[in-house]
């Protein structure tokens, strides 16, 4: 622990260090075992219940987004405003987390639905699809936190941890920050377009349009649809459904962005370096998980808008389990967790987001990188 | 009639590579969604839709002591099938969604009603499903009725039907067609059946005979009388043994006739229908042949081996993304056979089903959309 009471990152190539006890390859054989047998049961449950979860999250979030698109079009006066922009936003939060996330995860592809797969969900954000599979089911899912391999950690432009490099710019990164939360939807959709690749000269011009097709595409589509339709559709009150849209989306980019920035850079969310996780087995991979992931405490409604993702740990150690099984799980998660002596991060929102805005202005500044952790 | 290992196009058409262009129907989006159209739809009358095509089951009727006959009306999508042709029926089944092939056991008619008529299967099925569950009033899905196996354009003079249990279902909607053509044809029906109360349609086909001047039926109860040899048959009609031939029935009873109108020098004449799944090759896994049904291969699969790797292996290049089941780039549609998830244990049996190539191994020959 530093000053600031920021953990850094420690794993080993033969043994791990939980902040308890040295875990051996025997132990997390055996920690992989325990949770492959949570996996297995739970997947022989999944049945009708889950369908019958979704599709109603999916008819609530066609409701809710014909009521505030309703009301923003056809409503006279502030109150009927607000309503519809609190109505569209619930239904954005809605479709994105707790559908749109969770089914492009394939949590419900065995249901066979086209409606339902993976294959072919595609979700009201700018992000396109198929960028969105790549860069967070493949990357961010497989090197959780991983320096340098998971470039979710910290998107490429923010400073979380000792380890990274520091530059005068990262001084404005409280500033960074805001930015990105309030476009987030725009920095999730350009993510996997690798950017930062393309300024470093180590991609062409070529393949950086290449690149850009598919989030162009559904740029249009979105900003057409958000922006030129639906307002057009509102006649003389199409200022009313722009502004309101407009307001609809941010809610949802604000709310998403303190979700997702809830996962994994909290204040005990540890990373990893390449190295040590070179050879890793199964049970470190899932030690991985549950260090690199942060939960949310909260009530049933605050689960679902959150498209479950307050259950980080569980959904990073089976990430294509329907998402209500996780509630069910985490009590026999953390109960595994106890006994290997591995922290199981879990706290209130508040708590939590305070945590990362913390790491954001303590790493803004150039605190120095540790050479190594103390056994 | 179920369990035909048919190629059927798959529901969901993969589309891997968003297009540069921007289409219309995707710019007008939500209005252009269906689903969220026939969803709203569906709480008003579960019929309408605004593209799928959707039936309601009206009649059941149990037409032996394990077979039952399901009466549907389509919606207006439906478009008329040709007698004999099958139809791809889909239901939910503990929230999944399950499709099975049956064979249309009767004729286009005018109030636009159609049968299909089912034997009781092992369980976990779709057959199985609908014979404890179907009730007047279930809604099922419906695919557009296919398949060849339909009567020639012109109708022969003469013409043999082999039918073997269950596979008297197209041939019924045939001869129903026949009837309602006031056809003259000389027709000669092997109804062929296991057991004395396994013969299906016996009221309806003496109707039948009495609508058709030129039909005649044989039957045979192989528990009784012993099964029906082909050169036994030919015996008994040799007048029609070289005419146009059509036979629908389980798999040995296909293989035996097929093989014997071959040697006969006959194979031009016989016009099929066949069913029957792959079983399981247990504790075999080396031996599993893997027909790759896109890129035309065949390859099998090492014991040590998961199907994304032994594809690879065979030269084939799946997309692939994490190789440890986690990002699903490797789905891979299965047509037919068995596949063991390695991850949960689990075993997709059922045919049209998704497999995650990089943790699956086959139990079964396969065929894949790869």
């Amino acid at each position: 622990m530093n000053a600031f009471g920021t953990k850094i990152a420690t794993t080993a190539t033969d043994s791990a260090y939980t902040g308890g006890r040295r875990l051996g390859p025997g132990d997390l054989d055996r920690l992989a075992e325990e949770l492959d047998a949570i996996r297995t049961e739970v997947s022989k449950k999944v049945g009708e219940r889950d369908a019958k979860h979704i599709r109603r999250m999916v008819e609530r979030a066609q409701a809710s987004a014909i009521a505030g698109r309703g009301l923003l079009m056809f409503g006279w006066g502030p109150i009927s405003w607000i309503l519809g922009v609190a109505a569209l936003a619930h239904a954005k939060i809605l479709e994105n987390m707790e559908i749109g996330h969770n089914v492009m995860h394939g949590q419900y592809d065995w249901m066979n639905d086209p409606a339902l797969s993976s294959q072919s969900y595609d979700w009201d954000i700018v992000c396109a699809r198929e960028h969105w599979i790549n860069s967070h089911n493949v990357e961010h899912h497989s090197h959780t936190n991983i320096l340098g391999k998971d470039h979710d950690y910290g998107y490429g432009m923010l400073r979380l941890t000792r380890e990274q490099r520091w530059h005068p710019a990262t001084l404005l990164q409280p500033v960074w920050y805001l930015l990105l939360a309030i476009l987030f939807q725009w920095g999730v959709a350009i993510h996997d377009i690798k950017l930062g690749r393309f300024f470093k000269g180590r991609m062409s011009r070529a393949e950086l349009k290449r690149r850009s097709r598919p989030f162009l595409s559904k740029a249009a589509r979105q900003l057409f649809k958000d922006y030129v339709f639906f307002p057009a559709l509102a006649f003389w009150q199409w200022p009313r459904v722009l502004l309101g849209n407009l307001c609809a989306n941010l809610i949802r980019n604000l709310w998403t962005n303190a979700i997702i920035f809830c996962g994994h850079f909290t204040e005990n969310a540890q990373t990893f370096s390449r190295e040590a996780t070179r050879n890793e087995s199964r049970g470190g991979w899932y030690l991985r998980q549950i260090q690199g992931s942060s939960n949310l405490e909260g009530g049933r409604w605050f689960h679902v808008l959150s498209g479950h993702l307050s259950h980080q740990i569980e959904h990073h150690l089976f990430p294509d389990m329907p998402a209500p099984r996780y509630v069910e799980i985490a009590p026999r998660v953390r109960e595994i967790c106890e006994r290997y002596g591995i922290h199981y991060n879990s706290a209130g929102f508040w708590r939590q987001y305070g945590s990362v805005l913390r790491r954001i202005f303590v790493h803004a500044w150039p605190t120095h990188t540790p050479r190594a952790e103390p056994a | 009639m179920n369990d035909r290992s048919l190629n059927i196009s798959p529901m969901i058409s993969v589309s891997g590579q968003s297009k540069p262009t921007i289409r219309i129907s995707e710019a007008l989006r939500p209005f252009s969604d269906a689903a969220a159209w026939d969803r709203l739809l569906g709480r008003i009358n579960p019929l309408w839709t605004v593209r799928g095509v959707r039936a309601r089951v009206v009649d059941r009727i149990e037409e032996s002591a394990d077979t039952i006959s399901l009466w549907l009306k389509p919606n207006r999508h439906w478009q008329e099938h040709q007698a004999g042709q099958h139809v791809l029926l889909g239901v939910e089944i503990e929230g999944v969604r399950r499709r099975r092939v049956f064979s249309i056991s009767s004729a286009p008619r005018r109030d636009g009603l159609l049968r299909i008529t089912l034997q009781r299967q092992r369980p976990g099925g779709v057959t199985e499903w609908l014979h404890t569950r179907a009730r007047k009033g279930l809604i099922v899905g419906l695919e557009p009725a296919g398949g060849a196996f339909v009567l020639p354009d012109s109708v022969p003079a003469r013409l043999l039907m082999i039918a073997g249990g269950t596979g008297i279902t197209p041939l019924m909607a045939m001869l129903q067609q026949l009837a309602e053509d006031a056809c003259t044809a000389d027709i000669v029906l092997f109804q062929l059946y296991r057991r004395p109360d396994q013969r299906l349609f016996a009221g309806e086909l003496a109707e039948l005979a009495r609508r058709l001047p030129g039909l005649r039926i044989h039957t045979r109860c192989s528990a009784e009388h012993g099964r029906l040899s082909p050169p036994d048959l030919v015996s008994r009609v040799p007048e029609f043994a070289r005419q146009h031939t059509l036979l629908c029935g389980p798999e040995p009873l296909m293989a035996d006739f097929s093989a014997a109108w071959t040697r006969l020098g006959l194979h031009t004449k016989l016009q099929t229908e066949r069913f029957g799944a792959p079983r399981p090759v247990a504790g075999n896994r080396a031996e599993s042949r893997i027909h790759a049904i896109e890129s035309e291969q065949v390859f099998t699969q090492a014991s040590d081996l998961s199907l994304l790797e032994s594809a690879e292996a065979a030269g084939l290049q799946p997309k692939f993304g994490c190789r440890a089941g986690l990002c699903r780039t490797c789905l891979c549609r299965k047509q037919s056979g068995h596949v063991r998830n390695l991850l949960t244990g689990l075993v997709s049996s059922q045919p049209d089903e998704w497999v995650q190539l990089c943790v699956s191994v086959a139990e079964s020959d396969l065929e894949l959309s790869l």
